[in-house]
């Protein structure tokens, strides 16, 4: 032995050495095996079911389901105000959001146009819905849509930015991480999934607005479309929509009966202020919209039941025959299991009917 | 002890036979032997799994890729990227294991492209036979150590560093997935080119002069530089050098036995300084040093000699930071050129039983096994379509070949899961996987501009007659105008098999019909718009029986 | 390659100690080991035909009958066509059928067990009536035919198999020309043949078919 002589505790501490680290490879090596190959998660988290955004209101049951009010350009707040006043005399709008609520609206920002056009919902519609909702004690107000082209310039053009910004509510821009799949299926006990058309739990939602709100106002323009026939309250929940929507186009019908199914709104407002009768959605003739549509005046329509407004609108502003519109059938279909088993208040039976039962309010500002 | 006056050996000494016996029980003599079998097998898994053997497949699917299972850098980069460690790749621990006591054994015992760079060098220097490096001194031997040397660390940070962001590209130089690599696309063919009636008819392989060139470069490299890859630019080397560091068996050196003569130099091949302090990160095992030395100061033993040892490189640390930050840097730049999200190529088709594009490029090693076994050819060495990033991995090229319809052998010989294996009932939906629906690579479309019943007024209908499908996803229909029907593709039945495209008599590098990525099932689990590719609306949820749905 | 026995070694033959020899010879035994298992594999696995890698599952019944043959097995679900899609399966074909109103094809494949790319395709034609039978039949024979006793009539040309037995119109079609094939294909008409009823021409896989003949 010619080397020098080497203390034992080296000797150990190297073999020590070398040995924790073979028994660390190992151990990991074990612990991350996958044996069976199993795939890859995929990419979005999921998020859990959508509330009922109706859920809580004690709304009386001879109250008028629909209020239409016709009214004048210059008049618009008159026109918010009498809308929501037909719904609920005593109340208004405090029958529906009340001290506390975070109130998320949902206007049609879906287009890069001017508020003129009819493409989008009217900013002073907006504006005024936002301060009623202040007034009826709402702590926070969002405004949110997921448009088809850059976010920035559709709310920039179509007026509804700055309306939000001088109103002080916020305006939730539609980022990536807003967006959840829906999974699992938003009803636990399955009813929903059974009625859907579309298989929802991969498709994204802009989620975090949705998640963060306890009441939900839609505040959709009436307008022509050349592929679902009309464009109104049900068609604008397409803008909660993410991933590769348009592939919905292949089953337009089927995909806007079950937003109707799988959102319950607090309210939605039909704004008909400039009716879009032709080349819709996206429009660009000032000679394709008229006021109020077939009526000649601007018109507001409020209504808990968005299939009624939906159908009541079609026939009423665009003149048409709503029983050629397939997804009213659809969402009316859908939504009767879940009223059914008590799940929802509203989802017109009758809707291809309507009378002068008391459930249209019709006033002239 | 008597001695023979003449050769010193004993007087006494054992029969010719046994001597022999006892040379070849040298520990380089069966190094020599190991490196020979270890390279005659890797040659004949490759020779024995190219398309015409395919029935051997089966039965040769645990040997085939266990290089490449046993590769602790595949294995290693690969749980970085994905956070586990896919089935057979735990065999690397065998390799791993023994490093950590023994050195980089693999380097020279076992790596292939090792032995072919060893052996390049010995031609290099036994035509130099003759000249004793050694006269010059250890300062001028060419297994002097080198500060080039620990540019091999600098490119296994900088891998690392690249997988710690999600992307994988250890494939490119490590020495396994480079030599299986070389063996399938420059190798192979090249002799079956030399030997057109022994060996069966070469293939194609997109791009094979530059992994050739690469191969020949790394060769040749070793003629003025020995073991240039294997020393400079090795990153699998340069982890194993790193896992040496604890080794507890090394070479030892004598000090009073030792003269400085140098001549442990003479056939080093690690360039590790056994003549001083010994680099343990640096050598190879390859105990050419121990064999060379006159005086026997040599061994390899489990203690450290007295003079000392080094036991980690020579690293700069500026080096390594800047080496870590092109790494780091790497995978932006990659995925910021859009090539594998939002501005995909349609040409980016890959083979059946592939993970969406994000998921692949984080496991694909770039071994290109699966282009072997292709029983078509379709299957080539990507480019550029999927950006920085794709550069070797599997993209399908349907004017070469098509994927056959029953065939699935490249999801069996993929080592890291890339490509996953799959069942016939699987590929194509049968069974009880009707419900599923088949594996569609992409789509067929027909161009009408290009197609000659549309365009040229000819009767064609090759693309019908030919489609696999059952029912065929092509049918004819009269349109009016036209005087022979025209295609067309039905998209609820076209796999994109590619077989239209091979047999299109239009054969222009842009076929009357040709297969896109579009409608490609590997992507349609995924929700954002960047990694989905899909076409048509995927089914409802089939779990829910028909009669509890509202009735239409 | 370096030979193992250089003339002159540094390290004198007694510097070789135990140890290293041990060691050697251990590294040398298993070397031949993992050799040996390979070659074995080699050896001992038989191949399987090319892509199955496991046999395509079918549903019971949906499948050609099993010829006994050690090399060939039914190796893919039937397929059926009517008068309506024939053209689908035997394209410009149709038209002969057609003329003779077919009344439905039933295509299936036999693979061999270890040969890739080598099979035996079974078109079985039930024609409807026998007359229809005798008359395709009698269309696609050749001039000199080279007679077998199968069916009602039949007879090989090269190595396919043609015959025909009621109302029901049989080709066996090997894809290669090896006698060996033209031995199976009528071994697997004969079997079809036992198969076929004068009462129905469902084809193979139909109930109303008889199993084999005592």
């Amino acid at each position: 032995m010619t080397d020098r002589p080497i203390t034992r505790r080296e000797c150990l501490a190297r073999g020590a050495g070398a040995a924790v680290a073979a028994g660390l490879a190992a151990a990991g090596g074990f612990l991350l095996h996958d044996r069976e190959g199993r795939d890859p998660a995929t990419d979005l988290p999921s998020a859990g079911g959508l509330r009922d955004f109706f859920a809580g209101i004690d709304f009386p049951a001879g109250s008028p389901r629909i209020a239409v009010v016709v009214g004048h350009e210059q008049r618009i707040r008159q026109m918010v105000q009498a809308a929501l006043a037909a719904l609920d005399p005593e109340l208004g709008l405090k029958r529906f959001v009340g001290r506390g609520d975070v109130v998320l609206i949902k206007p049609n920002v879906g287009f890069d146009r001017p508020p003129h056009l009819g493409a989008t919902t009217h900013p002073e519609v907006l504006r005024w819905v936002i301060r009623l909702c202040r007034e009826a004690g709402a702590s926070r107000v969002m405004v949110t849509d997921n448009p088809i082209e850059s976010p920035q310039a559709c709310f920039a053009k179509s007026g509804i930015g700055p309306v939000v910004q001088a109103e002080g509510a916020e305006l939730v821009l539609p980022a990536s991480g807003r967006f959840r799949v829906l999974a699992p299926w938003p009803d636990p006990a399955g009813q929903q999934a059974t009625a859907a058309s579309i298989d929802w739990q991969r498709w994204p939602l802009l989620w975090e607005p949705l998640d963060q709100a306890t009441r939900l106002i839609g505040l959709a323009p009436v307008k022509d479309h050349n592929l679902a026939g009309g464009s109104m309250a049900l068609k604008n929940w397409y803008g909660f929509l993410g991933g590769r929507r348009s592939q919905l186009h292949q089953a337009i019908h089927e995909a806007i009966s079950d937003l109707a199914l799988l959102l319950s709104p607090t309210l939605v407002i039909a704004d008909a202020t400039r009716v879009m009768m032709r080349s819709g959605p996206t429009g660009g003739r000032l000679s394709d919209v008229s006021p109020g549509g077939k009526l000649g005046r601007p018109v507001l329509v409020a209504s808990v039941d968005p299939v009624a407004c939906d159908s009541w609108c079609y026939q009423n502003l665009l003149d048409r025959d709503p029983a050629g519109l397939p997804y009213l059938e659809l969402a009316a279909r859908k939504i009767q299991s879940q009223i059914r088993a008590g799940r929802r208040r509203f989802g017109q039976s009758d809707w291809r009917v309507y009378g002068s039962e008391g459930r249209i309010a019709t006033i002239s500002v | 002890m008597m001695r023979d006056a003449q050769t010193g050996l004993p007087a006494d000494r054992p029969p010719r036979l046994l001597h022999a016996c006892r040379n070849a029980l040298r520990v380089t003599s069966v190094r020599i032997v190991v490196q020979t079998v270890t390279l005659g097998l890797l040659v004949s898994f490759v020779l024995l799994t190219t398309s015409s053997s395919l029935d051997r497949l089966p039965a040769l699917r645990h040997w085939v890729g266990k290089l490449l299972e046993v590769d602790p850098l595949a294995a290693l980069a690969t749980t970085i990227t994905t956070h586990r460690l896919y089935k057979a790749l735990i065999w690397s621990l065998v390799i791993l294991i023994p490093t950590l006591f023994l050195g980089r054994f693999f380097c020279n015992w076992i790596c292939p492209l090792g032995t072919l760079n060893q052996f390049v060098g010995w031609l290099s220097s036994s035509a130099r036979a003759g000249q004793r490096p050694s006269v010059e001194g250890p300062s001028a031997s060419p297994n002097r150590y080198r500060r080039s040397q620990a540019t091999k660390y600098y490119v296994l940070i900088a891998l690392v560093a690249a997988a710690l962001v999600g992307t994988l590209q250890t494939g490119l130089l490590d020495p396994i997935c480079l030599i299986y690599r070389s063996l399938t696309a420059a190798v192979l063919p090249v002799a079956q080119m030399s030997a057109p009636n022994l060996l069966e008819d070469p293939r194609l392989h997109q791009g094979a002069w530059l992994i050739g060139f690469l191969l020949l470069a790394l060769l040749a490299a070793n003629l003025f530089y020995p073991r240039f890859f294997c020393r400079v630019l090795c990153p699998l080397g340069a982890l194993l050098g790193l896992l040496s560091r604890l080794a507890w068996w090394r070479i030892q050196r004598d000090p009073t036995r030792c003269t400085g003569c140098g001549l442990c130099l003479a056939h080093c091949e690690g360039a590790c300084d056994p003549h001083t302090r010994l680099r343990r990160a640096e050598c190879l095992v390859c105990f050419n040093c121990i064999e060379d030395c006159p005086e026997g100061a040599l061994r390899f033993g489990c203690l450290p000699s007295r003079q000392g040892e080094r036991a980690g490189p020579d690293l700069s640390r500026r080096q390594l930071v800047l080496a870590g930050l092109a790494g780091l840097v790497f995978y932006p730049l990659a995925r910021g050129s859009g090539r594998v999200t939002r501005d995909f190529s349609s040409r980016l088709i890959r083979p059946p039983g592939a993970l969406e594009e994000l998921e692949f490029l984080r496991r694909c090693i770039k071994c290109d096994q699966c282009i072997r076994v292709c029983p078509t050819n379709v299957i080539q060495p990507g480019w550029f379509e999927a950006g920085l990033e794709g550069l070797w991995t599997p993209v399908l090229n349907f004017r070469i070949g098509h994927c056959q319809l029953n065939c699935t052998a490249c999801g069996q010989v993929c080592p890291t899961g890339a490509i996953r294996p799959i069942t016939v009932a699987q590929k194509l939906g049968l069974g009880e996987m009707t419900e599923a629906g088949p594996i569609r690579l992409g789509t067929a479309h027909v161009d009408p501009g290009r197609c000659l019943p549309y365009s040229a007024g000819i009767a064609c209908q090759v693309c019908e007659e030919v489609c696999p499908t059952s029912p065929k996803a092509i049918r004819v229909e009269t349109l009016p105008g036209r005087q022979f029907p025209v295609p067309r593709v039905d998209l609820s039945l076209c796999i994109g098999c590619g077989l239209c495209e091979r047999e299109c008599p239009v054969a222009g590098d842009r076929r009357a019909i040709y297969v896109t990525a579009d409608g490609e099932t590997r992507s349609q689990r995924y929700s954002q718009a960047d990694r989905n590719r899909s076409v048509r609306l995927p089914a409802p949820p089939r779990s829910i029986p028909k009669q509890d749905r509202l009735p239409e | 390659m370096p030979t193992f026995f250089r003339r002159h070694y540094a390290r004198r033959l007694e510097a070789v100690g135990r140890t290293e020899q041990a060691v050697g010879a251990v590294i040398l035994l298993a070397l031949a080991g993992i050799l040996t298992a390979y070659l074995l594999d080699l050896a001992t696995h038989p191949g399987s035909p090319v892509g199955a890698w496991e046999a395509a599952p079918t549903a019971p019944g949906d499948r050609l009958p099993d010829p006994g043959l050690p090399d060939w097995i039914p190796c893919r679900q039937t397929e059926h066509f009517t008068a309506d899609n024939l053209f689908e399966k035997i394209n410009g074909r149709a038209e002969v059928y057609l003329q003779h109103q077919v009344a439905g094809l039933t295509f299936g494949s036999y693979c061999h067990q270890t040969q890739t790319g080598r099979t035996i395709d079974v078109y079985w034609f039930n024609m409807g009536r026998p007359q229809s039978a005798q008359a395709v039949y009698e269309t696609e024979r050749p001039a000199q035919p080279d007679p077998v006793p199968i069916g009602d009539a039949g007879y090989q040309s090269g190595t396919a198999v043609f015959f025909r037995k009621g109302a029901s119109y049989v080709q066996v079609v090997p894809s290669g020309l090896d006698p060996a094939d033209g031995q199976a294909a009528r071994r697997i008409a004969e079997l079809l043949a036992d198969r076929i009823s004068y009462q129905s021409a469902d084809g193979p896989t139909s109930a109303a078919n008889p199993g084999p003949r005592p």
